[in-house]
């Protein structure tokens, strides 16, 4: 055919990729807005150092490794995956780990599978995996901005220093629900993660099976397994409520269907109860969500033959 | 009154700004025939599915309104050709369709005189036996309407050596932009529905059953009206309205039978067989009351002339006018910025010579679409094709295994039972063409088929992933149905509508 005549369908909605990443930086602002408030300068400055290395660094890939076309979109997935790795970041984090770990997660994570749309994994979720497993002594800095508003000396110390966690009896529930709790830049609040969730969903980008499941099944383990008097702090302020809607919600890394959406969640919830209680909780939220990012693909393929099977089977044609 | 539960399949696109904004210009049938009265026309001699018709008339001919000017070949699957205009034939020459066929094609210069043949007027006897229903609708040139173009008398006599109980009439017209069936019940319910009903009683079905968007509120009252006044004369016949959730595409007769029958039909079963039912367009059975009351052969048709950019309007244009005349009417400002598509914008085609480009048989909507850039991003596995894709195919994953050219798995995950709906590549937010590649896929497998079972010498040529792959892949497979009518044909030519004169 010429050139001049273009291919059914004529019409496309609204929403290409640019506008869903888009929606989710978008849902995101909430979450910064907190870690500014609470953590001062130093928080903004590590989520936007993040932000601009993890598109700077995947650009650079790109560029060597010619995958960049002229009329080439401006990947916003790498700024959505530089922002939703800072926010899972310990506010006291040196610069220099913050780095590492955009640099795992662009070049190791992301580009080597083949770039935006391509990752095994969620590229935050693995380089935020990667900083804890590597730099365990440098992801305990929760000072809780005591230093004051304009204090940024934790963002080029080699180390970050130690803060005690605190005994949960202190803990008003007040205070918990408003997110004044030692905890990640955007992560210890769970109403703003809320909020932003809220937002994506009203844009219906989001896929509520496995984010629902997770966080039904994180409830029912662990009201089983754990302490009910501690449910409040681990649901509110550990952070579980962002991964399930930044991390199990998105769309790339996870499985499509309504199946296995549920079933993922469920899997990487029992998981997370599994491992709480006995290893570093940040590590035991982030590795099931990264090892159910590797299966998803299986966990979707099972679910669409089971589907079928209700179905007469195909006929296949011999070619 | 029609029962208050919808019927649907589960997947498809349903947002509501692209299955609504199709305005409606409500118009007087014989206003508009006065102002679509085009200065030439095209009359391609194949526009239904099956082998062409046979150029009755030479060059310098004077031709009348409704006179025949393509006999039908032999064989049940070819449908004779009717002026709509009167005048002179100008001269006979090979055109080639949107869609792929080429067809030698009449093409008759207005006279502006609107001259009619003295046959054509309102039957007196409509103690029509079912043999004669059927051979008046197979005179009268009709083929399906909403775009699958099977000869109806072809299609009626296979329902009929099936003994269907129940008798389907489409009226689920989802397109975006597209409402020239809605128009058409709204304008004409008791055509439509004494047309299905005659048409029912002749494949001896005891049901009729109108399926209607439920959000039609004007084509559901006007049909409930009809159906009181018709039942009657139809006493013996038990007529519904079944209600569905407007959803695109739901008047595919496979979601049809998913949504009302809860039946998976594959693409080598019929509805006769699977579901004891037949399915007819709206339109279809329109034509078919107006040819058995009104003796008018099937020589004009309604078409939607809409899209993005244009306002919505339904013209009554006789078949064959060139695409260019209908939007001068219609049109305002002509801008060439904007895409013309034959067809609707979901599986149409683009056309660049609105000139040599006529409206058939099975041209149901003319489509106007702003030309604008989708950007085009690396696949994001977002599985929103899958979530659309009525067929429930991963159009993802088949795409990547055609680019790789995995054409046997590609065929294990179903891609031959593509519908080509453009659902994926509609909502894909990369922006990739998944439709074009799965169906001209799809497709390739089929037009062999086609061409073997019709000995067609016209060559139907639809190149592998080009623009034309709507029209193939959503014709019904009608094999069976023509080794068995073939037989039954009587080996005798009539000129339709000319007092029966045989050839």
């Amino acid at each position: 055919m010429s050139s001049k005549t273009g291919l059914a369908p004529f019409i496309h909605t609204e929403k290409n990729v640019p506008y869903i990443y888009l929606t989710i930086i978008v849902a995101l602002v909430p979450c910064i807005a907190y870690a500014v408030f609470y953590y001062g300068i130093k928080a903004i400055v590590l989520i936007l150092f993040s932000a601009v290395c993890f598109t700077l660094s995947d650009y650079t890939f790109s560029l060597i490794s010619h995958r960049l076309n002229k009329n080439d979109y401006f990947d916003l997935s790498s700024i959505t995956s530089g922002l939703i790795f800072s926010l899972m970041l310990p506010p006291d984090t040196p610069l220099i780990v913050a780095l590492s770990g955009v640099l795992f997660g662009s070049v190791v994570i992301k580009q080597f599978f083949g770039g935006a749309g391509c990752a095994i994994v969620n590229p935050a979720a693995g380089a935020s995996l990667f900083v804890r497993m590597m730099f365990p002594s440098d992801m305990l800095g929760y000072s809780s901005g005591s230093g004051g508003f304009f204090d940024m000396g934790s963002l080029f110390a080699l180390h970050s220093g130690t803060s005690a966690v605190p005994d949960y009896s202190t803990i008003s529930f007040a205070e918990l629900v408003s997110g004044n709790y030692p905890g990640n830049l955007g992560q210890a609040c769970a109403a703003v993660a809320l909020m932003g969730a809220a937002f994506i969903v009203i844009r219906g980008n989001l896929r509520l099976y496995a984010p629902c499941s997770y966080l039904l099944t994180l409830t029912v383990l662990y009201l089983i397994f754990g302490q009910a008097k501690e449910y409040p702090v681990f649901i509110l302020s550990s952070g579980v409520v962002f991964v399930a809607f930044f991390l199990l919600g998105d769309l790339t890394t996870m499985p499509s269907r309504f199946l296995a959406g549920v079933f993922s969640g469920v899997v990487c919830a029992a998981l997370t109860i599994v491992l709480y209680f006995h290893i570093d909780h940040q590590i035991a939220i982030l590795a099931p969500v990264v090892a159910v990012n590797l299966m998803s693909f299986v966990i979707d393929f099972f679910a669409k033959t089971i589907s079928r099977r209700k179905k007469t089977s195909r006929e296949v044609d011999v070619l | 009154m029609p029962e208050r539960k919808l019927y649907s399949f589960y997947k498809g696109i349903f947002s509501g700004d692209v299955l609504n904004f199709s305005k409606r210009s409500p118009f007087v049938r014989e206003i508009m025939l006065e102002r679509i009265n085009p200065t030439r026309i095209i009359l391609p001699m194949k526009m239904h599915y099956g082998v062409p018709a046979i150029p009755a008339v030479k060059a310098g001919d004077a031709v009348k309104v409704g006179q025949c000017v393509g006999i039908p070949a032999k064989g049940s699957f070819s449908v004779p050709v009717h002026s709509g205009i009167s005048g002179r034939v100008s001269k006979i020459q090979e055109i080639r369709l949107p869609n792929g066929i080429i067809t030698p094609a009449v093409i008759i210069e207005n006279d502006m005189k609107r001259t009619r043949l003295d046959s054509l007027v309102p039957r007196s006897n409509l103690k029509l036996s079912a043999t004669e229903t059927l051979s008046i609708i197979r005179n009268a040139g009709i083929c399906g309407m909403g775009g699958e173009g099977i000869p109806t008398a072809a299609k009626l006599s296979r329902a009929r050596s099936k003994v269907v109980s129940d008798f389907l009439v489409n009226c689920l017209q989802s397109e975006p932009y597209s409402t020239c069936d809605l128009t058409a019940i709204v304008e004409y319910p008791d055509y439509c529905v004494r047309g299905a009903c005659a048409c029912a009683r002749s494949v001896g079905a005891k049901r009729v059953r109108f399926l209607v968007s439920s959000g039609r509120k004007s084509c559901i009252t006007a049909l409930e009206n009809s159906i009181t006044k018709a039942g009657k004369d139809f006493n013996d016949l038990t007529i519904e309205i079944k209600l569905f959730r407007e959803r695109f595409p739901q008047g595919y007769y496979r979601l049809v039978a998913r949504a009302l029958y809860g039946k998976e039909i594959r693409a080598d079963e019929t509805l006769e067989d699977t579901c004891d039912a037949v399915i007819f367009n709206c339109s279809t059975m329109l034509a078919c009351w107006e040819a058995l009351a009104d003796n008018i052969p099937m020589m004009n048709r309604i078409v939607s002339v809409s899209g993005d950019s244009s306002g919505g309007h339904n013209v009554l244009v006789p078949v064959g006018t060139p695409l260019s005349e209908i939007l001068a009417n219609v049109i305002s400002s002509n801008d060439s910025d904007n895409r013309i598509v034959w067809g609707n914008c979901l599986t149409g085609i683009e056309i660049t010579n609105p000139d040599m480009t006529p409206v058939i048989k099975i041209t149901s909507v003319i489509s106007i679409i702003r030309r604008n850039e989708v950007p085009r991003t690396p696949c994001i596995h977002c599985g929103l094709c899958s979530e659309c894709c009525p067929m429930n195919l991963s159009p993802d994953i088949i795409y990547e295994m055609l680019a790789q050219d995995l054409k046997q798995k590609a065929s294990e995950e179903g891609a031959r039972d593509c519908i080509s709906c453009g659902s994926c590549s509609y909502v894909c937010p990369a922006g990739i063409d998944l439709t074009s590649a799965i169906a001209g896929f799809a497709g390739e497998g089929r037009v062999i088929e086609v061409n073997s079972l019709l000995h067609n010498n016209t060559e139907f040529n639809v190149p592998a992933g080009c623009s034309s792959v709507g029209e193939v892949s959503l014709l019904e497979n009608y094999g069976d149905g023509d080794d068995s009518s073939g037989a039954e044909d009587p080996g005798r030519l009539n000129l339709p509508f000319e007092g029966g004169k045989t050839v």
